[in-house]
């Protein structure tokens, strides 16, 4: 939409009629000649009078559009664009979006993203229009507002602006839009620094912000090679003393390059470094192999070489190595009976007092579980037959959901009822990912065998070679025909030729479970003779164990460290301390009370190691990293952001490339330099084309003054 | 030798040309006996040649001092003189009324007058005959050769009643002047020589033809070569017409020149082609220097 300033100066346009005039008044008055050679003159001076006539018309239209263009000039119009619905000069209500967000510490020549957003926000600032208010907001995973509202006193969001650092946190762009968007009433303009990391940006939809204009500026045209750790798993998550730990470290090259990159552990005595080569925009794996000879929880990190971002560089994890796992089998068999699946697990569990499996096994009737032993236990076995009460049901799934691990054998009648019990008892977050329909069994001749096996990259060591693991060669003579739900169908790990399920592992609240839908028995199938039955055993231990919880806290987000129930020398159980990694001490909150404290802190600003001490000793260790998706430091399609589909309104976001855009972006089109400018231009070229033209004449005037003098 | 007061003539101005004579190329043909040659032979005061004696001739005009010194008998051979016989064609069209706009000098019909007038009396001083007709779209006066001074007289007088009116038909009228003459002799054509019609060459060819000797002199204002130099100009036909062109002669004269020069070349060169004398006679320049000028000119080429 077209307006002007000074609307009265528009009267002025009524000089633009003063060229014609002046045109025709200072026309020479031509003199009439009767002229005997009129024929020939006509003959000569016709094309000629018609590039004259040209000429003179085009004079006549420079300095006319010049007279326009000056009064159009003097009268300041201007061009309201989306955005832009206000005169020049009138006051504005902007928020600024800073991002402050991890990848906004990258370096690039020599200084920060952040730094680079910080100045131009400030620019932005600096050209607001006398009266404008404005609030700052830096993006983070909690967004933060310099000031709680809008307002004038720019002095303070300048002095905010040059105060703020990026910080180590994720961004969570809707939220810092969110906030902006209420700062402003849901009416105004809002500006955004950032670097446009597709993994925060990828999911931004502008529909909820129907109200709102965006100017996007890009702090830097694409995105920083980066190069970053961006999970740790560990199996098992939770070892036993001198059992075999390994750590896998996943790195992400988010570059153009392939890049050949070493990691290096250091844990508590234990360092090693392992090559990885990766290919562009991929990720790899370096895999560590240690253990670990005594309990206790120990803090480790993974590193690479600095680059030019160096916070994810760094990634930091625990081991807590158990001097036993406790583990209680619940089973009606006889204990004596040599030929029951009660037998032969505990057995393989636990092979005899002197072997050091790290494994204690407690063994109760399913009427006589004591709750002593349902509390001290780190992982249940329930082989059938087994009927639990209910308050057992309860109380192994609350411990499951706690993190403890079970292991549930589905042989014989009782099983449907130990399904149906789990499953009523924690809701349903206890379950198998199939249904049981009924046992069938096979004819001795024929057998029945493990269709395959299908490990799906999952953490059965034994199945991860076929002639290591291969289950093939077993012959199970019953199971239950199983309908496995569809979307749960990944945690099937092994499979009968009929379709129906013979092992899963699902998680279950912060612990897992594992079904077995095969008879251990001698009488149910040959497994127990194999060799295999034991380590089989052991590596589904293992499984359960295999975690990469416990490390996803990230910094500006609250979080907890649970620690073992228990009494500080001064009486006071709850007494714990909390050390960053710089050494500061941290107030923890007890938000809990059980067999564990679960310790509420406050959002972490650096990620490390938060040693929790009770009484001077280490109880436990919290893990604070950055967030990975911050490492993918690609640059989303910012276009892509412009996608009809994605923008209710037109004109409602804007990409500004330039500083002059920045600047001017949101501002009405000022068209009066552009007026005065062709103006000038107009007036340059009336003179030129004067000067060229009367050049020509001077010439010609000048041979023939000489001619005459000869 | 009479005087005449007449602007046309000044007797003073005509001494830088009483050693000029008007001669023709070729022979004249004239009535009397006069001091140009004529192509017939026979009684006359100027030997020509010897020719053997045959029998019949007049023995009177053997030459008996040949015989003398070769012993045979030879006739002496006489030419005939003849007097010159000028017609004088004068274009009194409108054209040749301008006196120039920005520089004034007097009217091309004036100085074709002067020119006329000089060379009658050149002609007539010279014992020679002279007529004079007077053209535009016709002949509207037709004067006889005659070589009396009162002839000569009657001739300034009408020179001086002419008016430059009407338009040129100069081919038409010299056609007419053709069918008027009885003998041949020096054709002398004054004119501007604006008339585009081909039948100007025509008529020339004819008067050739008829070995005439033909001398065209053509009239031009120095505004005619150049543009006048004036900022804006709305130029009209000067012989009727009502068309106009409005123009600033500064942008038209280049081009303007240049096509007036390709003109004169044209007429130059039809009259070389001819054989016919083309003289071009500017109003600012003094006609009796010029006409002396020319009769050098013409004398060294003979």
């Amino acid at each position: 939409m077209f307006g002007v300033t000074n609307s009265w100066i528009l009267v002025g346009l009524a000089a633009v009629g003063l060229p014609v005039l002046i045109h025709f008044l200072t026309r020479a008055r031509p003199r009439v000649i009767r002229y005997p050679t009129y024929h020939l003159l006509i003959e000569a001076g016709r094309g000629r009078q018609a590039v004259h006539r040209l000429r003179t018309w085009v004079i006549l239209a420079l300095r006319t559009l010049a007279v326009m263009a000056l009064v159009l000039a003097f009268s300041r119009p201007f061009l309201k664009t989306p955005g832009a619905d206000i005169e020049p000069g009138q006051a504005r209500r902007v928020v600024l979006v800073v991002d402050a967000s991890m990848s906004m510490r990258a370096v690039a020549g020599g200084i920060s993203l952040f730094a680079k957003a910080r100045a131009q926000a400030a620019d932005l600032l600096r050209s607001l229009e006398e009266g404008s208010s404005a609030g700052v907001v830096f993006m983070g995973a909690t967004p933060r507002a310099a000031l709680p509202a809008l307002s004038r006193n720019l002095a303070v969001l300048h002095e905010e602006l040059a105060s703020a650092e990026a910080t180590l946190e994720k961004g969570d762009p809707m939220a810092a839009l969110a906030l902006a968007q209420t700062m402003l009433d849901g009416q105004g303009a809002v500006y955004v620094f950032s670097d446009f990391q597709r993994t925060n940006w990828g999911s931004v939809a502008f529909d909820s912000f129907a109200g709102m204009t965006f100017f996007l500026r890009p702090v830097t045209p694409v995105g920083i090679g980066n190069v970053g750790i961006v999970a740790i798993e560990k199996s098992p998550g939770e070892p036993i003393e001198g059992e075999t730990i390994d750590v896998a470290c996943t790195v992400f090259n988010a570059t153009a390059d392939k890049r050949l990159e070493t990691v290096h552990l250091d844990l508590e005595g234990v360092t090693q470094n392992a090559d990885i080569e990766l290919q562009p925009y991929s990720s790899g794996t370096a895999t560590f192999t240690f253990s670990l000879p005594t309990a206790g929880c120990f803090p480790g990190r993974l590193s690479l070489a600095p680059d030019d971002l160096n916070d994810d560089n760094t990634r930091y994890f625990k081991v807590p190595v158990r001097r036993a796992l406790e583990t209680l089998l619940v089973s009606d068999a006889d204990r004596d009976d040599p030929a029951s699946a009660a037998f032969f697990v505990e057995t393989a569990l636990c092979p005899s007092e002197y072997a050091d499996t790290g494994i204690t096994v407690t063994r109760r009737h399913s009427q006589e579980v004591d709750r002593a032993s349902l509390e001290r236990a780190d992982a249940f076995f329930i082989v059938a037959p087994a009927r639990l009460r209910g308050d057992t049901l309860e109380t192994i799934s609350r411990r499951v959901l706690d993190g403890a691990y079970l292991v549930c054998f589905l042989d014989g009648p009782t099983a449907p009822a130990v399904v149906g019990g789990l499953r009523g008892a924690s809701s349903g977050m206890i379950s198998p990912p199939f249904q049981l329909e009924r046992a069938v069994a096979a004819e001795r001749a024929g057998g029945e065998f493990f269709s395959g096996v299908r490990t799906a990259g999952g953490p059965l060591k034994v199945f991860d070679a076929p002639d290591q693991g291969d289950l093939m060669g077993l012959s199970f003579r019953r199971h239950y025909l199983t309908d496995v739900v569809p979307t749960r169908k990944e945690e099937v790990l092994a499979r009968f030729p009929d379709g129906s399920a013979a092992l899963s592992l699902s998680p279950a609240g912060r612990g897992a479970a594992i079904f077995v839908n095969f008879p251990v028995a001698p009488d149910g199938s040959d497994l127990v003779g194999n060799p295999l039955f034991p380590s089989l055993l052991h590596e589904l231990m293992r499984a359960l164990r295999t975690s990469g919880a416990g490390d996803a806290d990230t910094p500006g987000t609250r979080w907890h460290i649970d620690v073992a129930a228990g009494q500080s020398p001064e009486g006071d159980e709850d007494a714990c301390n909390v050390v960053g990694p710089d050494g500061q001490e941290i107030e923890a909150v007890v938000v809990a009370r059980g067999r564990t404290v679960r310790l509420a802190l406050p959002p972490a600003s650096v990620p490390g190691h938060y040693r929790v001490s009770r009484g001077g000793a280490q109880v436990n260790v919290g893990i604070i990293n950055v967030d990975a998706k911050e490492t993918d430091t690609r640059q989303l399609n910012i276009t892509g952001l412009l996608d009809a589909a994605n923008v209710p309104r037109a004109g409602m976001v804007s990409v500004l490339d330039t500083e002059g855009q920045l600047i001017s972006a949101g501002r009405p089109t000022r068209l009066w330099p552009h007026l005065a400018a062709l103006a000038a231009l107009c007036l340059g070229a009336e003179m030129l084309l004067l000067a060229v033209w009367r050049r020509r004449r001077g010439l010609v005037l000048g041979a023939r003054l000489e001619g005459r003098a000869q | 030798m009479p005087t005449f007061d007449h602007p046309y003539l000044d007797l003073t101005r005509m001494e830088m040309l009483k050693r000029v004579r008007l001669k023709p190329r070729g022979v004249a043909e004239g009535t009397f006996a006069g001091p140009h040659k004529s192509q017939y032979r026979g009684t006359a005061v100027e030997f020509a040649d010897y020719r053997e004696y045959v029998e019949g001739d007049d023995v009177r005009q053997v030459d008996w001092k040949v015989y003398a010194r070769t012993d045979r008998y030879y006739l002496r051979l006489y030419e005939a003189e003849r007097n010159l016989l000028a017609y004088l064609v004068l274009d009194t069209s409108g054209s040749m009324g301008f006196a120039g706009a920005a520089r004034i000098t007097e009217r091309k019909l004036d100085y074709a007058c002067r020119l006329t007038a000089a060379l009658a009396y050149l002609v007539v001083s010279e014992g020679d005959e002279v007529g004079l007709s007077l053209t535009d779209e016709r002949l509207h006066e037709h004067m006889a050769a005659r070589s009396n001074w009162s002839h000569l007289g009657t001739m300034i007088a009408t020179l001086g009643r002419t008016k430059a009116k009407g338009r040129t038909d100069l081919g038409r009228c010299l056609m007419e002047v053709y069918r008027r003459v009885t003998r041949r002799g020096v054709l002398i054509v004054l004119s501007d020589f604006l008339d585009p019609s081909p039948d100007v060459w025509k008529s020339m060819d004819l008067f050739r033809r008829s070995k005439f000797d033909v001398m065209l002199f053509q009239i031009v204002h120095p505004e005619e070569l150049e543009l006048p130099d004036v900022p804006m100009a709305r130029f009209r036909e000067t012989e009727g017409g009502s068309g106009h062109f409005n123009t600033e002669p500064e942008l038209v004269r280049e081009l303007y020149r240049k096509r007036f020069a390709a003109f004169l070349s044209e007429i130059e060169a039809g009259s070389k082609t001819r054989g016919c004398d083309w003289y071009l006679a500017r109003t600012d320049t003094d006609p009796y220097l010029f006409l002396k000028h020319c009769f050098l000119a013409r004398e060294s080429r003979r």
